[in-house]
């Protein structure tokens, strides 16, 4: 692989099956990464950095704002295996195929709270879970489909 | 595109922690890029990609080992393991693909997984202590990676 030059981007995006970057409005999407087993979301377009905030959520802040720009859950199997081994819990989370992602993320905070030593709610940890609810409500990204997400021990 | 000529296209030369040398082969994530472009539809992430990925990857300042849960690394069969390149570009490409400054406090970070797949890469903040070295470091280095091993 050699350094992009602008006569290059056409080459490059074909290897993409993508034949050109034409503007079209912005909306909100959500990926599974099975590369890196995390769910990214992506509610702006804008340039980002990565605020790692635990274990599994990193938030993606604007370059120049700071403000949200999206945000990645991490270790999505080794979390599901946690939850679904609670019957109870996993049909609170999973509806018609679909992954409540709201609930899904309350999941992540109250599992990362047991495991905690001191066993004490962490308020700055419950205050960034609270921003991706309440992005998730706001932007109505608020399931994901189990097909999808292709995750192992799910059914 | 054929899927041999395709893997080709994605495979990325960098920096072997174990020896040194500009030998180890990765692979860029076929799926992640796909989807950014799809929908990001920005120049900026394929110059990102293309030149600023490139870069950490041939020229890191640190390179880092264990970068998940030892649960996950348990699952591996490649004496790897999970990497994390880091570098600090003087430049930084913006959405429109104009090649702008890198902003002063932050520092570029690839991740890879045991597969060699090059699954993420992004801007974060560096450790402060270490902006003045020759080694930038990324925010809480310490207690985020099992070790430093370039």
């Amino acid at each position: 692989m050699t350094i992009l030059q602008n006569s290059e981007l056409t080459e490059f995006l074909q290897i993409f099956d993508i034949t050109n970057l034409s503007p079209k409005p912005f909306s909100p999407f959500v990926f599974y990464n099975k590369d890196g087993d995390s769910l990214e979301f992506y509610i702006s377009s804008n340039d980002f950095y990565s605020e790692r905030i635990d274990d599994y959520l990193t938030l993606l802040l604007d370059m120049d704002s700071d403000v949200m720009a999206g945000f990645i859950i991490k270790n999505i199997k080794q979390i599901c295996e946690k939850v679904s081994a609670s019957q109870s819990a996993w049909e609170f989370v999973v509806n018609d195929g679909n992954v409540k992602l709201h609930t899904l993320i309350t999941a992540f905070l109250v599992l990362n709270e047991k495991t905690r030593e001191d066993n004490k709610i962490d308020k700055i940890l419950v205050r960034e879970y609270k921003k991706v609810v309440n992005i998730i409500e706001e932007k109505k990204i608020d399931k994901v489909s189990l097909h999808d997400l292709d995750l192992v021990g799910i059914s | 595109m054929s899927e041999l000529s395709r893997r080709k296209e994605l495979e990325c030369l960098a920096i072997n922690p174990e020896t040194g040398k500009c030998d180890l082969v990765l692979y860029l994530s076929y799926e992640k890029i796909q989807t950014i472009l799809k929908y990001r539809r920005t120049p900026g992430d394929v110059f990102t990609i293309k030149n600023t990925v490139l870069e950490t990857l041939q020229h890191p300042s640190n390179i880092y080992k264990g970068i998940r849960f030892e649960e996950d690394e348990k699952h591996s069969c490649n004496a790897q393991g999970w990497l994390c390149y880091c570098s600090r570009p003087a430049f930084r490409y913006s959405s429109n693909g104009s090649k702008i400054p890198a902003p002063v406090d932050k520092i570029f970070l690839v991740f890879v997984n045991v597969d060699c797949i090059i699954y993420h890469w992004t801007w974060e903040k560096a450790d402060i202590d270490s902006l003045a070295t020759r080694q930038p470091r990324p925010i809480n280095y310490e207690t985020r990676f099992n070790k430093s091993v370039f």
